[in-house]
């Protein structure tokens, strides 16, 4: 089964509730989605995402059991860890790259526990979180997708990632989309 | 975080084993994927290259295991974490109290100094600090000591007054709990008389009291194995009196502890519970 591990920060919002609608009500696979928010603002992020996607959307708790075609989203001021026991685990450890929850962490987790049945995309953002995590990835074996910086509304994530670790693809967001909507198939 | 660095089930065994022999500690009662990026953090900052290092490092040096076991613990965020939780305690739990004589208050396995200050401030602020008995464990005796200092970093101070304000426009009284030593602020002894500080492992050994009106025990069971959890958490429940509250993060739930815990949720969002 594969899992799809998605991190991004500023401009990457859009992306992720364009990616959200136009998934398939029958996506089979769970999604992880950790995003940059901040800390003092507990509500309405999820919220926001659920308007307009077509599949479930949660916050998750801590050792919440994970359900395919279900997507989490990271918590306000909690790390979010994936497991191989398929739960996930939540932290309060110290902020990463000035983030929690950070992509470096989620993504890290999902290079230990999924290996290669995993694909990570790292999305326009302001800062290089998630350029280490996503390498970590690549390494294990995972299909890894960076967002084009020529159309990342801020492309120091990207570009943090492209320094360090070759991707599989660097799509814009509709090939992003397109990229999921067949993996259904 | 400079690079990736990945420990292999096989050496995290390795650092269990070394552990268990030179430090007589079992680590079995925690969650073994977050101990394991624990470990990985560790020799990031230390700069070992290997597991080997780090196992011989303990191997060698006795005083090396304090200071490990110190560094690996999962520290408190800041003060007033999640505020609307505070308001909810002070609004529908502190009225609660005003008929008590002695108010007791448990802080089980506290990993820093930031929950404790806040319930400090907020008692204090209530009228309620004077009637309160409040017990700080933990089973590191130099944690319990850096709580006792109640010294906050000037960076910390900015981040939990933020979090104040969003808790009451009241800053003052906020900034009047404290006095400032060198570049630290500290919290007033007034405030840090008031509590027990003890050196106790929930997991295994039995609460230092009974009959406690609240117990705060935010965050600290991400780290518990299930088992482990729910033997702490039982534990916290059997200790309450009738009608004492009991406080989680948010981010938990007390799925699968219904079976011996009897929890009524006062707050489903700030997650506080009342013991029937």
């Amino acid at each position: 089964m594969l899992n799809i591990v998605i991190g991004g920060s500023a401009g990457s919002f859009p992306i992720v509730t364009n990616i959200l609608a136009k998934l398939d009500k029958s996506f089979s696979y769970p999604m992880f989605l950790c995003l940059h928010r901040l800390k003092s603002v507990r509500t309405g992020f999820v919220e926001a995402l659920r308007l307009k996607s077509s599949v479930p959307v949660f916050e998750p708790h801590d050792r919440e059991p994970v359900i395919n075609g279900h997507v989490y989203l990271a918590p306000a001021n909690y790390h979010m860890y994936l497991t191989k026991g398929n739960t996930i685990s939540l932290s309060t450890e110290e902020v990463v790259n000035h983030s929690r929850p950070s992509i470096d962490i989620t993504f890290g987790s999902a290079a230990k526990s999924f290996g290669s049945k995993c694909v990570g995309i790292l999305l326009s953002g302001a800062n290089k979180d998630g350029a280490i995590g996503l390498k970590a990835m690549k390494d294990s074996g995972a299909t890894i997708i960076v967002q084009s910086p020529q159309e990342a509304q801020v492309k120091t994530m990207p570009m943090a990632a492209l320094k360090i670790t070759e991707p599989d693809f660097v799509f814009t967001s509709s090939q992003i989309i397109s990229y999921l909507q067949k993996l259904k198939e | 975080m400079e690079d990736s660095l990945m420990i292999s089930e096989e050496d995290f065994l390795k650092i269990l084993s070394a552990v268990r022999t030179v430090g007589d500690i079992d680590f079995i009662d925690y969650e073994p994927y977050l101990l394991c990026h624990r470990f990985e953090r560790f020799m990031q900052m230390q700069g070992y290259a290997s597991v080997a290092v780090l196992i011989d490092k303990m191997m060698q040096d006795k005083n090396f295991i304090d200071f490990f076991l110190y560094k690996i613990q999962v520290g408190t965020t800041e003060m007033f974490r999640d505020p609307q939780m505070w308001l909810e305690l002070q609004k529908n739990v502190f009225p609660k109290f005003s008929g008590e004589s002695v108010l007791k208050i448990w802080l089980p396995d506290v990993c820093g100094d930031d929950e404790l200050n806040t319930l400090l401030i907020l008692l204090e602020k209530n009228n309620l600090l004077v009637k309160s008995m409040i017990y700080a464990t933990s089973y590191s005796e130099r944690v319990l000591d850096d709580v006792k200092m109640g010294t906050i970093e000037p960076k910390k101070m900015e981040v939990s007054l933020d979090n104040y304000k969003q808790f009451s426009s009241d800053t003052e009284f906020f900034t009047n709990c404290f006095f400032k030593s060198d570049r630290f602020q500290c919290l007033s002894p007034k405030l840090l008389d008031k509590v027990i500080y003890l050196k106790h492992n929930v997991i295994h050994e039995e609460p230092p009291d009974n009959g406690f009106n609240l117990i705060i025990f935010r965050n600290r069971a991400l780290y518990y194995s299930m088992s482990s959890r729910k033997t702490a958490v039982e534990k916290l429940y059997r200790c309450l009196l009738p009608g004492g509250y009991f406080a989680i993060g948010i981010g938990e739930t007390l799925r699968g502890l219904e079976q011996n815990t009897k929890f009524v949720p006062i707050s489903k969002t700030e997650n506080i519970f009342k013991k029937p």
